[in-house]
This record gives structure tokens, C-alpha cells and sequence, in this order.
């Protein structure tokens, strides 16, 4: 039965869109990032995820390069520098960046609004409100973070030193009408940009996690970046990078696509005028549901584990040639752990709501929750009890999951349990409208048959 | 095997559409005759364990019409209005359902290759479901009903839909089929009673108004033939009559 009701799916043109859908995202996201960044062992090229961290993931760093990449460090002057160059711009042209649910929004503020910004900028700088209208183009350093002063006049901290000679350099440099220097402690500035975020709105560029994303990258030295190496090698034993990153990816697709398979299947039997045959036969509802809901999981994660192998062939390749010793087991462990729990949720739920309501309703309530979840959730390091998608968009900085390792158990325990719950509910529901205890004539709100009416549903 | 029904009720919301029906259906083919909307679907899908078993008792060959699970291994059901996958084959529709009967492979395959025959739908057995003609829909709807070799089938308005050649042809294999079990055939159509049932049951605006043998009716609603019997005794009742 289980094969039967796993070739109905896949046979189904539900399916195909949803293979379709999940192929196109991992071929754009990760398609070819293992094989590059293996090229990069050997040679001098490397794929975007690894380079923005900091270099090549499996290259052994070479101590004659000098320059190994960033890595996000609090650093309190660049920190408050950043920052406040990028609250000065905004307040000057009163339009302030948001995002607030992981989309832009432009923000202006009132003039009572703009007084209390002005407030802020004031205290930090120490400068006057005309001051700091006129302040010099070399103020602020010309590449401050992610803000890049094109004028003319913008110098590097080198450019002022040869321009005005060694021994003016100090004394210009204590000038904060001429350089920004803090006037506030860190704490003290803290505390203002929380003041500012709160004015601006949520999804600022002051909150916390932001002025670290932005103005928090610092050089990561030649002893850093062997360690790095050594975690990549060792710790992750290479694959573990590789199956974090392709999990991160496919979770998106995970976190959303599968409703659809849920709410087809369930829906296909009353479309089809197929749900009485079904229901008089002799085959109890718990083995109808759960052989259901296991063929659903089986044809949704079967593709995964062969989209895997793009990535771990060319590692056990990699593995041989090197003799890098690598965990074999990696992809499919991550995927189980990993993607298992959030595609268990997303299915029972979809089969939950489809069959309580007899309508697609569960696509709208998956899509709301698929979008809340991908505003709020950070791309790394943010996990949270109840988030749907683990995020790790990094080959490296595997000290993110293992910092969070706890709730991210906890976060897959619920969710596997969640989904455990609602196929049991499930069973129930269906049982009972089975044997007609729940006829919808007389059970569903208006509302409900409305919408069922919407979507030629006989009730 | 018999069924026994008693003091059954059945509302929805405050409506009532079966009120207090007390019968008995023996071995053999028994017609129940309505026009539509007099309950007899609603009596249908209550048997066939679609509907809550409302208040009344309800018994088929002495199980308890709630005792769903083993009632479901005992019948074979054709609702009035089906269908199936429509991409799906007619044979691989047979194997599906017959695994949803819970039969053993081997049986469910021996049963599909006799009821394919056996309804002259073998040579369609490759054809996708929507591609059967009304009648081939309604023969493979009884062999489907059959797969469980059921004691008790449910044969809800069988022949809408079919033209006069098709309708008596699929008579014949219900007739063929009525040996050692109950098959209780709903219909608004007399003359189709007349034809192949012994006994039949009238019901009209949810109450039963007669049950008996088909000569019984004849009688009883003093026509000439039992389509004017019926007519004559839903005419009567309509005017307010009493029923037997």
C-alpha cells in the first residue's frame, strides 16, 4: 500500500511543480559550490559563501598571503563609527533603511522625530546641528563598513598621514570636529542606537545584531584562519560545511512546497468523487493516514538525499585524492535531523487542516508561516523554540550551531513532536467523518463552506 | 445473512428524513423504491457505514451497524454518485481498492481477473477510467463493491444515467450475483424492482410505507402493474393517506 499510495504522488503533476520548484532553488543556491570550492584546494578560486568569510573553505591558509578574510568580532570603535556615519547620512536626507519583515522600507520621520535623532547624533559626536550638516568629507573614514564616501575629499586614515605629515597626524586625529571621535562610552552608545531603532521602527540599521552584521567585520589573521581550517577538516570533517549549507537551502524549500502535496493528496479523493469507495473499505483510518503521511515523507525527502550526492561525490573524490578523511554519513544524518522535522510539520499540518476543513486552507496557513518565519529569522545563528527553518547560510561558523545546539534540538524535537500530534488528530478527525459524526452540513461555519464553495468542493 | 433495522431516525439539523423505519431485508435482491429526496440514500449510506448510526438499532447478520470496522469487511457499497482516479487503470483502480479492502495479494489478484470477466469489463482492464463508457463506470463500480466477495451490497441508484440496453444487462449480473447475499438496490424507478427484486420497501418523505412482496405491492396499490401500484400508492400518501 505504501508504494502504491507513494507512485500515486509522484506520478501526480503536483509533484512534478513541486520537484520542479525545489530543483530550480537548489540549482540557483548550491549547484556547483562544492565543486568549487574543491577546485580552490588546488588552485585560485573560491565560491562566494566562503570568500565573504574569510577565503576558501578547504585551502590550507598560506602564511605568505596576508590576507585571510573577515570574521564578525564586536568591535566597539569601528562599531560606533559605522553606525553613526550611517545615522548622520540618513538624518541629513531624512530617509532611514527598514527591514522589517526581510523586505525594504523606506522610513521618514516627522520633525519632533528628527529633533530626537538629531538628539542621538549630538551626543555621540559632540558636534552641533550645523556642524554636523558641514562636517568634513574626511570626517568619517572613506570605506566605513557597508558605507563607501565617494566625495572627492573622503581620505583613508593612510591618505591623511602622508598628507599632513606624521607629527600633525596626532593632534588632528584627537580633533572631534575633524574626526569622528565617540564622545559617549559603548554602553552609553548602545543604548542611543536602541533609542534610535525604537524611533525608526523595527528592521532598522541600528539594532544590535545589524551594527555587528555591518560594521562588525574585522581581518582574520594567519593563526585564525589555520584554526578555522583545522574546524572545517577536523571538526566538521569537510562534509558536515557542506551538508549545513545544502540543508540550509533545502529547508526553504522543505518549509513551504510540501503543503501542497499534503493538501492534493487529501483533496484528490473528494475531487475524484472517490472518498465514499475509500471510506467503506475495510482498511482501518490509522493505517490509511499513516501509510499517507509516510509516503508523502518518502516522496519529499527521497529527491533530497539524491540532490545530496552533487555535493558528497565530489567530496569522496576530494576525500581519496587528499586523504582528508571525511563523514560519509553527513548528509544523510543533517538531512534527517535537519529537514526531517520541518518537513514532518509542514505535511501533517497541511493533511491536519485538509482534512478538518475539506478546503486548501493549509496552503495559506503554511505560506503565512513560511513568510513570518523567513522575515524574522536571521541567516545564521537564530533559532528559536518554534522556528520552522534552521538557517546556516555559511560554510563556516559551525561554533553558531554548536552554540545553539540545545535549542536546535529542542526546536526539532517539538517540531517532529508537533507533527507526531496533528497526524493523531488526523486519525481522529478522519475517523470520525469517516463514519459521518462530523457532517459538514450541519458542522462548518459559514465562512468555512463559503470558501469550500470557492474551490468546487462537494460537501 | 439478514439486516435487520429498527426504529431508525435520522435528522439533519431539525429536519427529519427517517422516521422510525422498522425492516427486515432477507437473502436475495430487495428493492427500495422513493422518489428523490425521501431518504432512501441517506437509509444507503447509513448502512454502509458512511453516516452516523443514528438513534434505533441496526444489525447486519446480528453485528452492531457501530461495530464500523467489522460491518466494512461484510459489505460492498456502490454510491449513487462515484468515480475514481481518472488517470488511473481500470485494473490498477481494482488492485488499489482491494488493498484498501485489506485482501492478501493473491486473492485480491485471482478476484480482480474473475470480476473483470465476470462484469465484461476484461478487456477494458487497460483502459484509463475515464475512458469507460456510463456503463462500463457503473459495471466496474459493482465489481469494486464485489472485490470483498461482501455478504450485504449497497447498490445505490444503479442505473441513472444508462440507456435501456445497459440497464438490463446490468440487472442480469446483479441477478447472477444475488445468490447467498442480501443486495438491497435503491431506486426511484418501479419498473426496475419489478424486474429483479422479490420483495421491495416504499419509502416516501422519510417514513416507510410499505414493505412486502412485489405482488404484495401490486396489490396493495391496486394497479394493474407495480409502476402504477407505486405511483398510485405515493399519490395516495401525498394526499394524506395511511401506509401499511
Amino acid at each position: 500500500m505504501f508504494l502504491k499510495e507513494m507512485k500515486k504522488t509522484v506520478c501526480s503533476v503536483v509533484y512534478l511543480l513541486f520537484l520542479a520548484l525545489m530543483i530550480y532553488n537548489w540549482y540557483e543556491n548550491f549547484y556547483g559550490v562544492t565543486e568549487k570550492e574543491i577546485r580552490k584546494a588546488y588552485e585560485s578560486d573560491s565560491s562566494v559563501y566562503s570568500t565573504v568569510t574569510g577565503g576558501a573553505i578547504l585551502a590550507e591558509p598560506d602564511p605568505e598571503t596576508g590576507s585571510y578574510g573577515t570574521k564578525s568580532e564586536e568591535n566597539p570603535e569601528k562599531i560606533m563609527c559605522g553606525g553613526t556615519d550611517k545615522l548622520i547620512i540618513e538624518y541629513l536626507n531624512n530617509s532611514y533603511a527598514t527591514y522589517p519583515v526581510s523586505y525594504y522600507k523606506e522610513v521618514i520621520l516627522d520633525e519632533e522625530e528628527q529633533e530626537k535623532i538629531l538628539e542621538i547624533i549630538q551626543e555621540i559626536t559632540g558636534l552641533n546641528e550645523e556642524q554636523i550638516s558641514n562636517l568634513p568629507d574626511d570626517y568619517f573614514p572613506r570605506v566605513n563598513g557597508n558605507i563607501i564616501h565617494m566625495e572627492s575629499g573622503a581620505e583613508t586614515e593612510m591618505d591623511i598621514a602622508a598628507d599632513i605629515g606624521e607629527a600633525d597626524v596626532a593632534a588632528e586625529a584627537k580633533d572631534y570636529t575633524k574626526h569622528f571621535i565617540s564622545q559617549v562610552t559603548y554602553d552609553r552608545f548602545k543604548e542611543l542606537m536602541a533609542e534610535a531603532s525604537d524611533i525608526i521602527g523595527p528592521g532598522s540599521n541600528y539594532t544590535r545584531d545589524n551594527l555587528l552584521l555591518y560594521y562588525g567585520q574585522v581581518e582574520m589573521d594567519y593563526e585564525e584562519a589555520v584554526d578555522e581550517y583545522h574546524t572545517t577538516i577536523y571538526d566538521d570533517k569537510v562534509t558536515i560545511a557542506f551538508a549545513r549549507l545544502f540543508c540550509d537551502y533545502l529547508s526553504r524549500t522543505l518549509g513551504l512546497y510540501p503543503v501542497f502535496l499534503a493538501v492534493a493528496m487529501w483533496m484528490r479523493d473528494r475531487r475524484c468523487r472517490m472518498q465514499e469507495l475509500i471510506n467503506v473499505k475495510a482498511i482501518g483510518t490509522a493505517k490509511l493516514i499513516i501509510v499517507r503521511y509516510l509516503a508523502l515523507l518518502a516522496a519529499v525527502l527521497i529527491p533530497v538525499f539524491l540532490l545530496s550526492l552533487e555535493s558528497l561525490v565530489p567530496l569522496v573524490e576530494f576525500s581519496v585524492e587528499t586523504g582528508i578523511e571525511i563523514d560519509l554519513f553527513a548528509f544523510a544524518k543533517y538531512i534527517l535531523w535537519w529537514l526531517l522535522p520541518t518537513s514532518m510539520i509542514v505535511l501533517a499540518l497541511g493533511m491536519f487542516l485538509t482534512i478538518l476543513t475539506r478546503t486548501p486552507v493549509a496552503v495559506i496557513v503554511q505560506l503565512v508561516w513560511w513568510f513570518m518565519d523567513s522575515s524574522f529569522t536571521e541567516l545564521s545563528g537564530d533559532t528559536g523554540l518554534f522556528t520552522l527553518m534552521i538557517r546556516h547560510n555559511l560554510l563556516k561558523g559551525s561554533e553558531l550551531i554548536r552554540q545553539d545546539l540545545g535549542i536546535i534540538w529542542m526546536n526539532r524535537g517539538i517540531m517532529a513532536g508537533v507533527a507526531v500530534l496533528l497526524v493523531l488528530l488526523s486519525i481522529v478527525i478522519y475517523d470520525m467523518k469517516r463514519g459521518g459524526k462530523l457532517e459538514q452540513k450541519n458542522k462548518m461555519p459559514k465562512w468555512l463552506g463559503a470558501l469550500a464553495k470557492r474551490f468546487s468542493i462537494s460537501i | 445473512m439478514e439486516i435487520e433495522i429498527r426504529n431508525l431516525c435520522k435528522t439533519y439539523g431539525t429536519k427529519l428524513v427517517l422516521d422510525n423505519i422498522c425492516m427486515n431485508i432477507p437473502e436475495g435482491m430487495y428493492g427500495l423504491l422513493g422518489e428523490n429526496g425521501s431518504g432512501k440514500t441517506t437509509l444507503m449510506r447509513i448502512l454502509a457505514t458512511v453516516l452516523e448510526p443514528p438513534s434505533g438499532s441496526l444489525r447486519i447478520d446480528g453485528t452492531d451497524l457501530r461495530m464500523k470496522h467489522k460491518i466494512r469487511q461484510v459489505i460492498g457499497y456502490l454510491p449513487q454518485d462515484f468515480s475514481v482516479y481518472p488517470s488511473m487503470r481500470v485494473e490498477a483502480a481494482m488492485d488499489y481498492l482491494g488493498v484498501l479492502s485489506e485482501i492478501p495479494r493473491s486473492v485480491r489478484r485471482e478476484r480482480t481477473d474473475f470480476l473483470l470477466k465476470r462484469l465484461n469489463l476484461d478487456t477494458e482492464r487497460r483502459k484509463r477510467f475515464k475512458d469507460l463508457s456510463g456503463g462500463m463506470k457503473q459495471r466496474f463500480g459493482i465489481a469494486q463493491a464485489l472485490l470483498n466477495d461482501p455478504k450485504f451490497l449497497i447498490i445505490d441508484e444503479p442505473t441513472a444515467g444508462l440507456d435501456p440496453e445497459e440497464r438490463n444487462r446490468f440487472y442480469d449480473i446483479l441477478t447472477e450475483l444475488a445468490e447467498h447475499r442480501s443486495i438491497l438496490i435503491s431506486t426511484h424507478i418501479a419498473s426496475d424492482v419489478e424486474a429483479v427484486c422479490a420483495r421491495a420497501a416504499v419509502l416516501r418523505a422519510g417514513r416507510l410505507i410499505f414493505q412486502g412482496s412485489i405482488q404484495e405491492l401490486v396489490e396493495s396499490g391496486g394497479g394493474s402493474n407495480l409502476e402504477e401500484s407505486y405511483l398510485n400508492m405515493i399519490r395516495r400518501f401525498r394526499e394524506g393517506g395511511a401506509g401499511r
